[in-house]
């Protein structure tokens, strides 16, 4: 090992005030940047698993259908894009779900309320999710009309489990329909995606939409391996269309939301001798494609901050060494005398600096964790409203990686070299009879 | 086919009996299709009394125009007030309507060519298309309601006996909807004994569901044998004391300029 980098580890510390001060920013900065990178990647896990558990599969199927040229939402015979998964995937997971969203009557008072139609037998990611705190799955199983609310809509109404409401839909082909349903459950959730809907059997509203059998508002397919989804969507759609289904993917990077959004759909005007069964395939990647870009200009703010820091911190790194030099002039000289290289000098110095943003750094990430640990354990915040998107079971969500702190520590430290770089220079470039008659 | 006729045929008691039974099952099972069937035709009075109806209030043969005042009550709101100005061709199955007041909703305004109804939104300087059974601002006041009733092609009819309204005797009819391609599937019309025009029309959703009431409370003569209601109430029976009351005045059959029956009519008013 060279010898000045032994030196200059020995001499982070030498000139203890100035290394703290200096010290004190690259802990700040480090901090803050992982706090941010571990945020940010926490929030998009969050929302991801909860999207994927609630409302998106890996590959989330939406469609309509023009009969006559007149556009009617929903799907229609789902039982083929079943067929067409399993055939080309047999140990695929399909699940279909029905949406409407209706007026719901009760007592005089009326509320628009967004219902999902669940198979409660083979549809259970539901289940986990749901905290019923009156009434309870099994019951909401057993009968056919039977719903689980969120609790803001419950309290809105002042139902409990047990009680009948009258809902009233527009159904797909515009006749209204209404239906009595029984509330079986009330509910809360820490899943922002399951919180405000109202939890319904599939086959009910089907009945209810007035729809044929073999109708769905979306299909989730999930596969196990859980990678490759573009790849899988390109072999999916060939089978689809030979099912006579016209397939397209979503219009834009931001459009693969829209495939799961519960949002009225707004259709072009097509010619009375169309007849067509249209789907659109978003992979969840596409779904999330928004949250991705949100999240990525967060974290573009946070660089920016850090640039800013850096900045700062740049110039603290020249003033520093200008008055590191100056002060050392005479160990220059003895170093110079003795024959060591003007490189070697500059090494010494950049080294230093090295050494004690990264000794900073490491201490900062450290004190980062503490942080996170205390937000991920100790400290529960209410799961309600959009808060909820930032937390797991009432925690902030942290998912700090590897590679995101190798990556501070590497960004801290190679912008540290740099700004050293030019000072030590000017410092290593001084000649041991210069330096010598300075001191003397 | 040839058939073989030099064996005798001997029918078995035991395929007797299965024939029977066959026949009674296959017959216990075509009843109700066959009763289905015979619900799903029209009565020829009841057709009759609904065509009457058509004659009477479609203005085939004169333009229309109109200013309609919707006055929505809700309970413990404000009353809310729009007022619609309609142009009206029944002959073309057209209709253009604008609003006039308040303020906020000055502008908007549909247009309806045969089934396609247009919502235009001055905000946005754009048409949205609208399904034909659109409710007015919000109100219990349908659109379909400003235009030519098509009740014989969109209904079975049936008789359903007679009731009083008010002070007037009435004959009701029953329509069950051909096609869910209406908003109500089932409705009961009211109709007056002495000149076979609406005093009431109940709403049903297709399980049967009361959801709405109309009240036919006066009517204009426009042309022998032909009515405009002046006076309605639309009561939502399932929202508690919430009624729209809607009256129409200035009420014109002057010829109206084609160009009125035109999105670009809307987009031109709107300036």
């Amino acid at each position: 090992m060279p010898f000045y980098i032994n030196l200059a580890f020995k001499n982070i510390f030498r000139q203890k005030r100035r290394s703290f001060t200096l010290g004190a920013n690259f802990l700040f900065i480090s901090l803050i940047l992982t706090l941010l990178f571990s945020f940010s990647a926490g929030v998009k896990k969050n929302i991801s698993e909860n999207i994927i558990t609630s409302a998106a599969g890996h590959l989330s199927i939406a469609g309509d259908t023009v009969v006559k040229g007149k556009t009617l939402p929903g799907i229609t015979d789902s039982p083929s894009i079943n067929q067409a998964v399993l055939s080309k995937w047999p140990d695929a997971r399909i699940i279909t779900r029905y949406y409407i969203s209706s007026a719901v009557y009760y007592q005089g008072l009326s509320k628009r309320v967004s219902f999902t139609g669940i198979d409660s037998q083979s549809d259970l990611s539901y289940r986990d999710q749901l905290d019923i705190y009156d009434g309870s799955w099994q019951d909401f199983v057993d009968q056919e009309n039977s719903i689980l609310m969120p609790r803001d809509v419950a309290e809105y109404f002042e139902v409990k489990s047990g009680d009948e409401i009258l809902v009233s839909t527009r159904s797909r082909y515009g006749a209204f329909n209404t239906a009595n349903f029984q509330v079986k459950g009330v509910y809360d959730s820490a899943n922002y995606f399951v919180q405000g809907i109202t939890i319904a059997h599939f086959g009910f509203l089907q009945k209810l939409d007035l729809a044929e059998a073999g109708s769905a508002s979306n299909v989730f397919v999930y596969f196990k391996d859980g990678k490759d989804f573009d790849a899988k969507r390109e072999t999916l759609m060939p089978l689809l269309t030979a099912k006579d289904f016209k397939v397209t993917k979503p219009d834009s990077s931001g459009g693969g939301i829209s495939v799961i959004a519960a949002a009225s759909p707004q259709y072009k005007l097509v010619s009375a001798d169309v007849n067509e069964k249209r789907l659109t395939i978003a992979t969840v990647d596409e779904v999330l494609a928004i949250l991705s870009q949100i999240l990525a200009t967060v974290n573009l703010l946070g660089v920016f901050i850090a640039a800013i820091l850096l900045f700062i911190i740049a110039i603290s790194i020249f003033i520093n060494m200008r008055m590191s030099i100056n002060d050392r002039i005479q160990e220059i000289g003895t170093l110079r005398a003795m024959g060591t290289e003007k490189s070697h000098v500059i090494k010494l110095f950049v080294m230093e600096n090295v050494f004690l943003s990264l000794v900073f750094t490491l201490i900062g990430i450290a004190v980062a964790m503490v942080v996170i640990a205390i937000f991920s354990w100790a400290i529960v915040l209410p799961p309600k409203g959009v808060v909820s998107l930032v937390l797991n079971q009432g925690h902030l969500v942290f998912d700090p990686s590897l590679g995101s702190l190798l990556f501070i520590v590497a960004v801290v430290c190679g912008f540290t070299a740099f700004f050293s770089w030019f000072p030590a220079r000017k410092g290593g470039s001084i000649g041991p009879a210069e330096a010598l008659s300075r001191t003397f | 086919m040839k058939k073989n006729s030099s064996v005798p045929l001997r029918t078995s008691p035991v395929f007797v009996a299965l024939a029977v039974a066959i026949v009674v099952v296959v017959a216990a099972l075509v009843s109700p299709l066959a009763l289905s069937a015979q619900a799903k035709t029209n009565e020829p009075r009841a057709l009759a009394l609904i065509q009457d109806v058509e004659n009477k209030l479609n203005v085939e043969g004169l333009d229309l125009t109109s200013v309609f005042t919707l006055i929505q009550k809700k309970q413990g709101e404000t009353d809310r007030v729009l007022k619609l100005r309609v142009f009206r061709r029944d002959a073309a199955s057209r209709f253009t309507i604008l609003f006039q007041f308040p303020d906020s909703e000055k502008g908007k305004g549909y247009f309806r060519n045969g089934d396609d109804l247009y919502l235009y939104l001055p905000s946005t300087r754009e048409f949205v298309y609208r399904n034909r059974k659109d409710d007015v601002g919000s109100t219990d006041v349908r659109t379909d309601l400003f235009g030519r009733l098509n009740l014989s092609s969109q209904y079975f009819m049936k008789l359903a006996g007679t009731e009083k309204v008010s002070k007037f005797d009435t004959q009701v009819v029953q329509l069950d909807a051909k096609t869910p391609d209406v908003s109500f599937p089932i409705q009961k019309w009211y109709l007056r004994s002495s000149d076979n025009l609406p005093v009431k029309v109940e709403n049903f959703s297709a399980s049967g569901t009361l959801l709405r009431t109309f009240f036919y409370i006066d009517y204009r003569q426009l042309a022998p044998g032909k009515y405009i209601n002046t006076k309605l109430m639309a009561v939502n029976n399932l929202e508690n004391n919430q009624r729209t009351l809607l009256s129409s005045d200035d009420i014109s059959t002057a010829k109206i300029a084609d160009y009125t029956f035109s999105q670009a009519f809307l987009e031109e008013q709107s300036r």
